[in-house]
């Protein structure tokens, strides 16, 4: 059972936060950046939820924590109400930059979410295409990432799995292709989107389609790690846990 | 460089292929790669042959000085002539019979006779089988709901066992738990008055000797304190000592520590290998186990009876608490010098019969894993992050022969990691 607020940090630090990463990977959100005349920060405030800022400049957009330094703003009573905002586009108050909102948000804003929806939830005609197929996959990973510190902080039975792991970094990625760093401390986690320098532990995938073939289902984790084609190692109790939250995240994402 | 050459696993391959296909996850559990930690899995056997005495051969011909006894099992040796000659006895004349054998009841006697907090005993098939009963027994017997763990509990498998972030369980089926750190009276007492007293009783392993932490050795008064809070509250206390059970104490982890548990639960070691497992308790929680509806298809089979009533005697004769307190003494002490000779700071803890190794030189134990592998590539068969078990085989020749693959290994690894400057 999914619970509303840890779904809005969910929708906010996964779904949303990939945005970062679309407006880096993908040269029609580049060109919508760049369309941009001048910089927005768009934060989205929820009551008993998350607060960020998605700041939108022709170099691409940056998720920041807070509220801070934002040109316009948005309000959501509930955490259903900002779930409402992903699931039916239905948007929240603005009371900061009220016009800059409205446009900003059935314009650039509506569109680059498109694109992040279409590499998301991709149709099988899409994914013939390898770009496309690695960029969807690259996106999963960021988002899947995203989602696992927002159960892992928010989601009462995903706060179990975090209780138990213990403080340091974990290196996920696909080698040779994208890395992002679940850091633990005080079991709540932060996202890094780089390669850990010192990991406690690593769970790595060896390509790219074995990738995609674990966050779709096909492929099946445990015959992957016999055959050698995911490598672990070091305090393996870390991934253990935070395995069990992605089993979460599959729950909230699925 | 290396004086054991790298064993291969071509065949292990093959038959592990064949597992994926017809099993999920091939070999599960504690003996399979994936929680048994096989990192990285091509240096470890997947399949075995055959075994004896502390080796083992695997399905491609390589043989292993074996550390982790198939997780507790094997405490007299593989395919003990005693034990064996015992079962086949009876598989002779009779088994899985309408009318259960004459040996069920030698089987509770001898029990009685060995364990000292047990008046009676109770049968079943596993670890997991035993713990539920108790856990059964305590509420039945309380006419309370709750049971209280120690943090890092391992319990069994069991949806009461696990965890609530675990696959197949639901928050329903773990709500009745509650967990405090170990020995913590003050936490216990809290979370006694937050239900309201509705606690059944405590279950615990003799020590914390759980996984990717050093093991921590209880002490008496520990002990005594918890047992005296158990009586203090009517809560049931539960010894777990299914992996433990007669390798600390003939007589039961209990009585090592010097308490009587209400109810202590044995599976491992009771019959070198042969499946059963067993609660035993006092006179004042025998009416209550005859009120707990509880069986199963095979739980009085004769067989693994008749070897028990050849493994208790022999683990008797050998006093196997003493020895393997000399045994696992000896061999970590020559891990721990092979270790040092190539710079590496080898901790080893828990009790020496359930001894616990951790390379402490980095903190994400990738070094410890590193070398585990070296070793088990070698013959040497030891488990990445969960104690390890001595069992009667042993001989100073096959401790001598560990420290050497031992400090073969660590050399392998020192080798590779130049840059750490470990010597």
């Amino acid at each position: 059972m999914k619970e509303a607020k840890a779904l809005a940090f969910v929708n906010a630090y996964g779904i949303l936060g990939t945005l970062e990463n679309l407006c880096d990977l993908d040269s029609e959100a580049q060109a919508i950046c760049k369309g941009l005349k001048d910089p927005v920060s768009l934060c989205f405030d929820v009551k008993n939820g998350p607060c960020i800022t998605l700041n939108f400049s022709d170099k691409g957009c940056k998720l920041t924590e807070g509220d801070k330094g934002c040109t316009c703003k948005m309000i959501f009573s509930s955490p259903e109400k900002f779930n409402d905002l992903i699931d039916n586009a239905k948007p929240g108050i603005p009371v900061k930059g009220v016009a800059q909102v409205l446009k900003f948000l059935l314009g650039p804003f509506t569109k680059l979410t498109d694109i992040l929806t279409k590499y998301l939830m991709p149709k099988e005609e899409d994914l013939k295409n390898r770009e496309f197929f690695e960029k969807s996959t690259i996106l999963t990973l960021y988002t899947i990432a995203g989602a696992i510190c927002a159960l892992g902080n928010n989601d009462s039975i995903s706060k179990l799995s975090a209780s138990y792991i213990c403080d340091g970094d974990i290196s996920m990625g696909i080698t040779d292709v994208v890395y992002v760093t679940v850091s633990a401390r005080n079991h709540y986690l932060t996202l890094k989107k780089e390669k850990a320098a010192n990991p406690r532990a690593i769970m790595e995938f060896k390509t790219i389609d074995l990738a995609n073939g674990l966050f779709n289902g096909t492929a099946s984790t445990m015959a992957e790690l016999c055959a050698g084609n995911i490598y672990m190692s070091g305090m393996c109790n870390m991934i253990d846990n935070v395995n069990r939250i992605l089993d979460r995240v599959a729950v909230y994402l699925g | 460089m290396s004086k054991y050459p790298e064993y291969t696993h071509e065949k292990s391959k093959e038959w592990f292929s064949r597992a994926l296909n017809a099993i999920p996850s091939g070999v599960y559990g504690h003996l399979g790669p994936s929680e048994g930690l096989f990192l990285p899995i091509t240096k470890w056997p997947l399949l075995g042959d055959h075994a004896k005495g502390t080796y083992f051969w695997d399905v491609d011909g390589n043989k292993y000085l074996d550390f982790m006894c198939a997780y507790g099992p094997n405490v007299l040796g593989y395919c003990d002539d005693d034990v064996d000659a015992a079962a086949i006895e009876q598989l002779k004349i009779g088994n899985c019979t309408t009318s259960p054998s004459y040996k069920m009841v030698e089987c509770a006697e001898m029990l009685i006779d060995t364990v000292a907090s047990a008046d009676w005993a109770f049968f079943m098939k596993n670890g997991s089988d035993a713990t539920t009963f108790s856990v059964m027994c305590a509420r039945a017997h309380t006419g309370k709901k709750k049971m209280m763990f120690f943090r890092g509990y391992y319990h069994g498998d069991f949806q009461w066992a696990q965890k609530a972030d675990y696959p197949g369980i639901t928050p329903e089926d773990v709500c009745n738990n509650i967990v405090v750190p170990w020995f913590d009276l003050d936490a216990m007492q809290q979370a006694y008055d937050a239900c309201g007293g509705d606690v059944a009783g405590l279950i615990a392993q003799p020590y914390d000797h759980g996984n990717f932490y050093d093991n921590k050795c209880a002490t008496k008064e520990q002990w005594a304190a918890v047992r005296k809070f158990c009586d203090d509250h009517g809560m049931v206390l539960i010894f777990d000592d299914v992996r433990t059970g007669f390798r600390l104490d003939i007589a039961g982890s209990d009585h090592y520590y010097g308490i009587k548990a209400d109810l202590i639960c044995f599976c491992k070691a009771l019959a070198n290998g042969y499946n059963m497992s067993s609660v035993c308790g006092g006179e004042h929680m025998k009416a209550t186990a005859s009120s707990v509806v509880y069986t199963g298809s095979y739980w009085m089979s004769a067989e693994p009876f008749a070897a028990c009533l050849a493994c208790i005697p022999k683990m008797k004769k050998l006093n196997i608490p003493v020895m393997f307190r000399e045994l696992g003494t000896k061999l970590t002490e020559g891990f721990k010098a092979a270790g040092k000779e190539h710079g590496f700071d080898l901790v080893v803890s828990g009790e020496p019969a359930l001894f616990y190794l951790r390379i402490a030189n980095d903190n994400s134990l990738m070094l410890h894993q590193e070398w585990i592998s070296e070793c088990v590539s070698r013959g040497l068969f030891l488990a990445s992050h969960h104690n390890h078990f001595i069992n009667a085989s042993v001989t100073e020749e096959d401790i001598a022969l560990a420290v050497d693959i031992a400090e073969d290994a660590f050399g392998v690894v020192a080798s590779r990691h130049p840059d750490l400057g470990l010597k």
